[in-house]
């Protein structure tokens, strides 16, 4: 199970932060300085994964930097560490697809988009879509939601695309 | 993309990010906070938009590190907001702020059920994340069967049903003894023929918790597990946007072998034959590539299907073939790789009688031990003590000297 996705800067500033089994906030901030702290010691061409107790009893922790952003993903041993590599790839594919060349600021400033987008990928701790072009189908349909609050739902083709099956 | 911001939220994220200092950042929060007080205390002058507007507004706040400690029941009151854009905020906010036993959930309850059990598909899935993120007692005892029926209805599209059986298996992983899974079995073999990938893909997520806790009711769904493993591997009826990089769902195919994981052993032959021959592809035909994102796919299949051959033993043929993989991956630059293979190796000690086999890879692990990456030391640390023994005692201890000389 994935316990938790916490983006952070450079700076160890929190971007997006969302634990999938409740902590207090406090715990949620110490968890943070001390996944920093670890993080920003680590050389580069080193391995994308840190295993401390820190964060919790029997969990795991893979990183990956993308520009100023450290994308992490702490989980038990249920889950396969590499394919959580392709989980984080995925999520930033997709982050791409909506913001066009997503970079911190649109995460700073859109981080209420940034939950509705992982919300279409890992739901309870478990993955719900690993396809970048799905997820983006969905976000596409919430949207027009958003614009068109007055309408039940969009039919897409999505729909009659999977009715004629 | 075109969510649609707020100028009032950005105003504020800007006036945090302008800050020069903590200090600074405390005053303009707790300013922040005191304004939201005050407006939630006059809730009727509220309009949906500026209700919508401070609620992600505390959100921003406890992201922060601040804690939030009102406002709360806006929040879940906007839950049954009519309309998505207000009802979106009140489900996201509401799952990030409040632990499974705040007393405000169960006055959301009802709000939830009539979304799950109502016709908007958006609504249903909003209802179905929240659930599944909470996961709470209560929700468990007066939604798990509206959840079950999701699943299971054929006039549901992929979207809700994949997000119904992650949502149950959150409810069944914390409330086991509320959640009645006998008889399921027929149901799961059924869910295992999908077709749709999404479904497929969550399904067996489902599945994994299932046959994890026992095993022996889901006998029946092995074979079903073994023909998930052979489409994938023959990249039958896999559309293009499951595939990831050239490989054919790679998620899938390590769920799929997760889920194998837990059964102690195939017996029937022919079944064993087809799992195996699937198994022996993947040892076979995953090389290292150029394209970073490519290999963690390509090894993330390669390591579960070790760990499978590994679990299955028998085949003392293929048990010779992984260790001398294992060796491979220990050697190369990929320091991915590289920590996987030692971590491997570790646990292969452990599972089967290879540890001759492993010994004449110890100057290979002996320089891990030097490896710029403390992940990488430590996992060749653990190596290193599982393998020692007479024979070697004397070398290992040696290394392990200087390496700790050299760590301090």
């Amino acid at each position: 199970m994935i316990r938790a996705v916490i983006v952070i800067n450079d700076q160890g500033k929190p971007r997006l932060v969302k634990f999938y089994e409740y902590q207090p906030v406090e715990k949620q901030q110490e968890i943070i300085r001390n996944i920093y702290g670890v993080l920003c010691s680590r050389a580069e061409n080193v391995s994308n994964f840190v295993q401390d107790s820190t964060f919790g009893p029997d969990t795991r922790l893979v990183y990956k930097t993308f520009a100023t952003l450290y994308f992490i993903v702490i989980f038990d041993e249920s889950e396969n560490e590499l394919a959580i590599l392709d989980l984080m790839q995925v999520f930033v594919e997709t982050l791409d697809k909506c913001f066009s060349n997503v970079c911190e600021l649109d995460i700073v400033f859109n981080f209420n988009k940034v939950h509705t987008i992982l919300d279409e990928i890992i739901l309870g701790g478990q993955v719900v879509e690993m396809s970048s072009s799905e997820v983006v189908k969905s976000i596409e349909d919430i949207s027009w939601l958003e614009k068109n609050p007055n309408s039940i739902t969009r039919v897409s083709k999505s729909i009659s695309s999977w009715q004629g099956r | 993309m075109a969510l649609s911001g707020m100028r009032g939220l950005s105003v504020f994220i800007s006036d945090v990010r302008n800050c020069r200092n903590k200090e600074q950042e405390r005053l303009r929060v707790d300013k922040e906070l005191g304004n939201i007080r005050t407006r939630f205390k006059n809730e009727k002058g509220l309009t949906p938009y500026e209700k919508k507007k401070y609620v992600w507004k505390m959100l921003y706040i406890y992201m922060l590190g601040y804690d939030v400690d009102f406002g709360h029941m806006e929040a879940v009151s906007l839950i049954s907001a009519p309309k998505y854009p207000e009802k979106q905020v009140g489900y996201i906010v509401t799952s990030c702020l409040l632990n499974e036993n705040h007393d405000f959930l169960r006055l959301a309850i009802n709000a939830v059920r009539n979304d799950i059990i109502g016709r908007n598909e958006t609504f249903q899935c909003l209802a179905l994340t929240l659930v599944g993120n909470i996961g709470g007692r209560e929700f468990a005892e007066s939604l798990a069967p509206d959840v079950q029926k999701l699943l299971i209805s054929s006039s549901c599209r992929p979207l809700v049903r994949k997000k119904a059986a992650l949502c149950l298996l959150r409810l069944f992983r914390k409330n086991p003894d509320i959640l009645n899974v006998d008889g399921w079995s027929d149901r799961m073999s059924q869910l295992l023929d999908e077709r749709d990938l999404g479904v497929l893909t969550s399904s067996m997520s489902l599945f994994v918790a299932l046959v994890s806790n026992n095993h022996e009711a889901y006998w029946s769904c092995l074979p079903k597990c073994v023909k998930v493993m052979e489409r994938l591997a023959r990249n039958q009826d896999i559309p293009q946007e499951y595939t990831y990089y050239g490989i054919p769902s790679p998620w899938l195919q390590v769920k799929t072998m997760r889920a194998l994981q837990y059964f102690p052993t195939v017996e029937d032959p022919s079944i064993r034959r087809a799992l195996f021959e699937v198994l022996q592809r993947i040892l076979m035909g995953t090389d290292v590539v150029k394209n970073v994102n490519k290999n963690n796919a390509s090894h993330a299949v390669l390591f579960e299907a070790l760990a499978l051959v590994m679990h299955l033993d028998s085949e003392k043929e293929m048990m010779s073939q992984c260790v001398a993989l294992l060796g491979k991956f220990i050697a190369v630059r990929e320091p991915n790789i590289r920590y996987l293979g030692l971590e491997n190796m570790t646990r292969m000690l452990m599972v089967t009688d290879v540890h001759e086999i492993i010994k004449r890879h110890q100057a290979q692990i002996i320089t891990s031990l030097k490896d710029p990456d403390i992940s990488i030391r430590r996992r060749s640390l653990d190596l290193l003590y599982g393998m020692c023994d007479v024979s070697n005692a004397k070398d290992i201890v040696e290394e392990l000297l200087q390496a700790s000389i050299i760590s301090q």
